[in-house]
């Protein structure tokens, strides 16, 4: 429905000889913060050893690089008490573990040590159904003359299920993401669509389904409207600092930004025909 | 009982009234062109010092001694009349009036109907006759009458491009906007561009922005009153306009010739205009239907149907249709019981519409309100010191939120509905308008409202009342799990509120040319514009009050100082304002609003206020004319935590709203060169609109996620823009029957590109951030030619 809204507010815009230009406007920049970002994932049909965690500080808004959060103690234990060590390829704030082990429905626990001080968050890893089939439509797009591709698998019967959606194209040097809630599908067929009037033959697009739970999806549901395009207009919602679920046991107000997530995913990598 | 009671009551006020020795002239003020009732036009007894303005459907009421006398009436755009009249025993009369010949308008008012506002406790209230709306410059050559209400004190829009107005802070749903007496929900077309209001069927209009009279009710920043005309009942008449963006026409005429008279006026925009895309499968227009028939069944008795229908259509390659408006129903009997009890009967329907194929991702939605209203209202002008009106109102809703369906075979979509809400909201009123000296005149009233939120619906339960629960550890709030749930048949009480909203305004009349004012009011309102986006969208539902989303309370005090000068040339009012408003609605960070069937579980009941100072300087005569309005005010909002361990939204504390304007400046005037052209102009200057701009950056799976601060910390630049149109009127030609007009209009002369919006993203081929600022027009010009057979 998100996707919806944000479509009514394009065109909004679009029916009017309106005009973007980019401009400079001095920005404040708050006192650092730690930035957790520790997405823990596990590919159907890999063992899911390898796994990063990434850890960083705010920077101002205008900033090029993000800079590293370096020398913390970063691990996850799951309910048997097994720790998993992630060592930091020194200077870099990426935190490798390369024996972690994924199981459905375990609980792991994340406990990250950094300036003296204890960060930890809980989660647990959910399932994701595979990727069916793949659909290419030419004249598609509300105009027409755009070319999509739907990524298409089935939602499993009488629970709730949360996903994350992940593309990956020539187009953007970022990944494009969206969740889905499946409270309208329930027990249906769903896709993940990406339209393009860019598109062409040749182009290679990388989808990845991730089984997310329903806290996460909350967190990005907030993260990715923050973090989309319509900020800042007349059709945004206010703006907020998103919290997720990660505490500082050590000083309670000193909260740490990012979120701590394990989640089973399905990849495909489709050619335009 | 109550009937009897009512009986007993007219009884009792009549029987004061004939008990002086006095006699009653009471009539109807008119327009000798067309038979169409004038509104609020001054009628006086000079030598008396006696005087009153006609009401909503051009009655009047004078209660003097017997004897002969000259009777005035005047009104802005009209020649002043004088009548003699030898008043021996009751009578009737009707007076017509001379519109100004070729529109002359304020420039030769003998008499300044400005004059007597500073005599009347009434305050905060404004008219702009539609002849002034008429000349004043136009957004793409199409009159609007919000875009004129927006350059008085106190009016604003939140911005380019944005649904609705904003009165002395309040936001747009807290406005009750009339057309025949009948609410319409969605004052906008195209997203803001355009008002709903085809100007040519309008008669008259007021806004009241603060000491609103009890007779109305149900919102709480402020009431805009408009009155449809009800067609000439003397000759047939073909009025309309071409331009560039969209046509009018109007039909009128006589049913039975001085009796009855319907009006008919279509407006419709061009489908593809606004599209720059050039496929002829996309379009984007707008279209209205306005409709009125008026009988005069006697002398006492008489009958008005009115009707109004709008839509926006947008469709987008079949993929995308969006289609919605307003639908409009009114019935209405005046009857006069005496000479001195003026009485109007309503039964109204009024309906909302919301909808949209996405046939891409495969469904249909739909949403929308209806209600129906019954209304009484009577008038009752006791004596030339004393008014009374009073009256009982009845209005049922029927909310659908939405319903989806899917659109086609394929789509993975299931159908559902969500619930749909009931509510009945009764009231009735008092009212009293007394001169209690020659200085001091003072108006007062009670409205009691009552609000049943009614099933049949199943409503949720939850652990101790709150459906929005706190997570202390993330400190977020949350949707709370519902305990269970209770049923409720069909009209059953779910919840039930009253209120008793007292009114009061006093007049002190200094001299002859000065007065001060001073007003309170309370009032309550039970519906909820379900909206957590900067601005109202179309796609956004109403809801009603119940256990969680609580009734609006709005205290309003105000005081005026209010001068004529130089003899009534030039005007004057400065007023200022108090408000306080319990229970406006907060949205729980990134709380998702659409197809959303628990709605409880996303907001907080919190506070807003509003304070301001304004200034209104005229100049009513001359050649030169127009006016000067400045405003400084601050609106603003807070919703603090339930309990002391909850951080609240916005960590609690207060935060400028979206409309919240801190300087406002307008300046709007008007000049009759000669006979064949007259110029007029705009130029606005506000604040820009507070928004949140980030303070930071961090990296997530490979995005770019803004931080932010505190809540609307920030403000778009300084907004202003000039807008001018020019009008002439060609020499008419005698072997044509059929006078033509044309208006040539620039909007926004030097091109200032004020900012919609600015938004902060990460640069999809750089991935570095950038600010992006939003403009949507530059110098627009237009030219509109107008007709009249």
């Amino acid at each position: 429905m998100k996707a919806t809204f944000q479509i009514i507010c394009l065109l909004s815009i679009v029916f009017f000889s309106s005009c973007e230009d980019v401009i400079e406007v001095d920005l404040d920049t708050a006192p650092a913060k730690l930035v957790i970002d520790a997405a823990l994932k596990w590919k159907k049909g890999t063992t899911g050893n390898q796994q990063t965690i990434t850890l960083t500080t705010t920077t101002d808004f205008y900033a090029t690089e993000v800079p590293p959060a370096s020398g913390a103690i970063v691990f996850v234990t799951n309910e048997n008490t097994v720790r998993f060590d992630f060592i930091e390829t020194p200077g870099t704030g990426n935190y490798v573990c390369s024996n972690f082990i994924p199981e459905i429905g375990q609980t792991y626990v994340l406990t990250v040590i950094y300036q003296e001080q204890t960060y930890t968050a809980t989660e647990q890893l959910v399932a994701v159904p595979q990727i069916d089939s793949v659909e290419q439509n030419d004249n598609a797009g509300l105009t027409g003359n755009e070319i999509e591709v739907k990524f298409l698998f089935q939602d499993p019967e009488n629970t709730p299920n949360f996903y994350l959606i992940q593309f990956y194209t020539p187009y953007s040097v970022m990944p494009e993401y969206d969740v889905i809630d499946d409270a309208f599908f329930q027990g249906n067929q769903i896709f993940g669509l990406y339209a393009s009037d860019r598109l062409k033959i040749g182009d290679e697009i990388q989808f990845t389904l991730h089984g997310i739970s329903q806290r996460y999806y909350n967190y990005l549901n907030i993260l990715l409207s923050v973090a989309g395009t319509n900020s800042g207009s007349p059709f945004q919602t206010p703006p907020a600092t998103v919290r997720g679920n990660i505490i500082n046991q050590t000083n309670f107000n000193n909260f740490a930004l990012g979120f701590f997530s394990v989640s089973e995913n399905d990849q495909q990598t489709y050619i335009i025909q | 009982m109550k009937k009897r009671l009512l009986v007993l009551w007219i009884t009792f006020f009549s029987i004061l009234g004939f008990s002086q020795d006095k006699v009653t002239l009471s009539g109807k003020v008119i327009d000798s062109n067309n038979n169409e009732t004038l509104i609020g036009v001054l009628v006086e007894i000079p030598v008396l010092k006696i005087s009153t303005f006609t009401n909503e459907y051009g009655f009047f009421s004078l209660t003097v001694p017997p004897g002969s006398y000259e009777i005035q009436a005047s009104t802005i755009g009209y020649e002043t009349k004088t009548t003699k009249i030898s008043l021996l025993e009751n009578s009737k009369i009707t007076i017509e009036i001379i519109a100004n010949a070729k529109e002359l308008a304020a420039v030769v008012v003998s008499k300044n109907p400005y004059r007597m506002n500073i005599h009347k406790p009434e305050m905060s209230v404004n008219k702009i006759a539609l002849s002034t709306i008429k000349k004043m410059p136009a957004i793409l050559g199409e009159i609007d009458i919000l875009k004129s209400i927006t350059t008085l004190p106190g009016v604003t829009n939140a911005g380019e491009g944005q649904s609705g107005f904003n009165v002395r802070g309040g936001a747009a749903d807290q406005n009750l906007i009339l057309i025949d007496e009948a609410t319409v929900f969605n004052s906008s077309h195209l997203f803001g561009f355009f008002s709903i209001f085809n100007a040519d069927a309008i008669k008259d209009l007021k806004l009241y922005k603060g000491g609103i009279p009890a007779r109305f009710g149900g919102r709480v920043a402020s009431v805009l009153d408009i009155y449809q005309k009800e067609g000439n009942s003397k000759t047939f008449n073909l009025t309309g306009g071409i331009g560039l963006i969209s046509s009018r026409l109007m039909a009128e005429g006589p049913l039975v010739k001085d009796k009855g008279s319907f009006l008919i006026a279509g407006r419709s925009s061009y489908a593809h205009l606004f599209l720059r895309l050039t496929d002829n499968k996309n379009s984007a227009y707008f279209y209205d239907l306005n409709t009125k028939l008026s009988y005069k069944l006697n002398e006492n008795n008489n009958l008005y149907l009115s009707g109004y229908f709008g839509r926006d259509v947008f469709s987008l390659n079949n993929n995308f249709i969006n289609t919605y408006g307003n639908t409009v129903f009114n019935l209405r009997w005046n009857h006069l019981f005496s000479d001195k009890l003026f009485s109007n009967t309503s039964l109204i329907y009024s309906d909302y519409y919301y909808g949209l194929t996405l046939d891409f991702v495969g469904f249909n939605w739909d949403s929308g309100i209806k209600n129906y209203n019954f209304k009484y209202d009577l008038k009752h002008y006791l004596s030339d010191q004393t008014k009374l009106f009073y009256g009982a109102n009845a209005i049922y809703y029927d909310f659908n939120p939405g319903k989806i369906v899917p659109s086609n075979a394929t789509s993975g979509i299931n159908p559902d509905q969500l619930d749909k809400k009931y509510a009945f909201e009764p009231a009735i009123y008092f009212d009293v308008e007394q001169q209690l000296s020659d200085k001091l005149s003072i108006n007062y009233g009670v409205r009691y409202s009552l609000f049943y939120r009614l099933g049949q619906q199943t409503i949720n339960t939850y652990a101790n009342n709150q459906a929005v629960v706190f997570n202390s550890e993330q400190q977020i709030y949350e949707k709370a799990t519902p305990t269970g749930s209770v049923y409720y048949g069909s009209n059953e009480t779910i919840a039930k509120f009253n209120n008793l909203e007292p009114r009061i305004a006093i007049a002190y009349l200094l001299n002859d040319n000065q007065s001060i004012k001073v007003s309170y009011n309370r009032m309550s309102q039970y519906l909820h514009l379900i909206s957590n986006t900067q601005s109202p969208t179309p796609l956004d539902v109403w809801a009603p009050s119940d256990n969680f989303l609580k009734p609006q309370i709005l205290d309003q005090m105000a005081v005026g100082y209010f001068a004529e000068l130089k003899d009534g040339k030039y005007s004057l009012e400065i007023e200022s304002f108090y408000k306080k408003i319990k229970n406006r609605l907060d949205y729980i960070d990134g709380a998702d609003l659409i197809a959303n069937n628990a709605i409880e579980q996303v907001v907080l009941n919190g506070n807003a206020r509003a304070y301001g100072l304004e200034v209104l300087v005229r100049k009513n005569e001359g050649k030169f004319n127009g006016w000067l309005s400045y405003t400084v005010s601050r609106s603003e909002q807070q919703t603090p935590g339930r309990t002391s361990l909850e951080s609240g939204i916005n960590n609690g504390a207060w935060y400028k709203t979206g409309w919240d304007k801190l300087h406002n400046l307008s300046v709007t005037g008007m000049y009759k060169w000669n006979e064949k052209w007259s110029f007029s102009g705009i130029f606005t200057l506000q604040s820009g609109q507070p928004v949140t701009y980030p303070n930071g950056q961090y990296q997530y799976q490979g995005i770019t996620i803004p931080t932010y601060g505190l809540r609307n910390e920030n403000r778009l630049p300084t907004y202003h823009r000039l807008d001018i149109s020019a009008s002439l009127l060609p020499n008419k030609n005698k072997n044509r029957n059929w006078q033509g007009e044309w208006v040539f209009g620039i909007y926004n002369v030097y091109s200032r590109k004020n900012a919609a919006s600015i938004s902060f993203r990460q640069n999809q081929d750089s991935g570095n951030n950038e600010a992006v600022r939003l403009s949507i027009f530059g110098m627009v010009p237009s030219v509109t030619y107008n007709f009249k057979f």
